[in-house]
């Protein structure tokens, strides 16, 4: 599940795989932007049938980690 | 559903000001005010046949349209105005919206509520607004 989260993630983001881990942020991601990340957040709802709540979606714009946090325990619980 | 207004992100708010009242004839109904929950100056103008613009300066790159602006700003949302709120939200996340700024007050329209959704479809943003003495 680890890599099918990051294959979408990049796909969306438009980075390198190899270049994605736990420490990428907005703040080191260039193309991880506001925008973006709502993107991201369609995609997600979209490809994993999870739906993300508001407050989730601003814990997920702080790190991958917290990004992958959310979808993994969305899909443990789904 | 009924349109409010259109926001528009500018990056420097006396000057967007300038342009929509002295260019566009626009009348200034509000003016410049700041918003401390989206961390933005805002003003509300009107046109000569009543539609409303906000306009947005990001204070700085924690402002939510910050990453806007820095793409060059312009139209940012259309705001709707809605009677049942809370209906309005759950039937658009039913059809392809994403809320993700849930209701707070604005300070701009009076401290009524206003809530942030998503458009999946068109990756575009839709703010909506209660309506007046509901």
């Amino acid at each position: 599940m680890d890599k099918k989260i990051k294959e979408l993630f990049v796909t969306v983001i438009g980075i390198k795989i190899d270049d994605l881990n736990d420490e990428n942020s907005p703040k080191n991601t260039k193309s991880w932007d506001s925008l973006n990340h709502l993107v991201l957040i369609a995609a997600f709802e979209d490809a994993f049938e999870i739906d993300i709540e508001p407050e989730e979606i601003a814990f997920m714009f702080k790190s991958f980690s917290n990004f992958k946090s959310v979808v993994e325990r969305k899909l443990i619980n789904r | 559903m009924k349109i409010h207004h259109i926001g528009y992100v500018v990056s420097d708010i006396e000057q967007g000001i300038e342009l929509f009242r002295d260019t566009y004839g626009y009348k200034l109904l509000k003016e410049r005010t700041y918003d401390p929950v989206q961390r933005v100056w805002l003003a509300l103008l009107s046109s000569e046949n009543n539609y409303l613009v906000e306009l947005i300066q990001p204070c700085d790159e924690t402002s939510p349209s910050f990453d806007f602006m820095q793409k060059g700003g312009g139209m940012h949302h259309f705001c709707y105005e809605v009677s049942d709120f809370e209906e309005t939200i759950k039937n658009m996340k039913k059809k392809d919206h994403i809320l993700f700024k849930r209701p707070v007050e604005a300070v701009l329209l009076d401290n009524r509520k206003v809530a942030f959704l998503f458009s999946k479809k068109d990756r575009k943003i839709i703010e909506l607004v209660v309506r007046t003495g509901e």
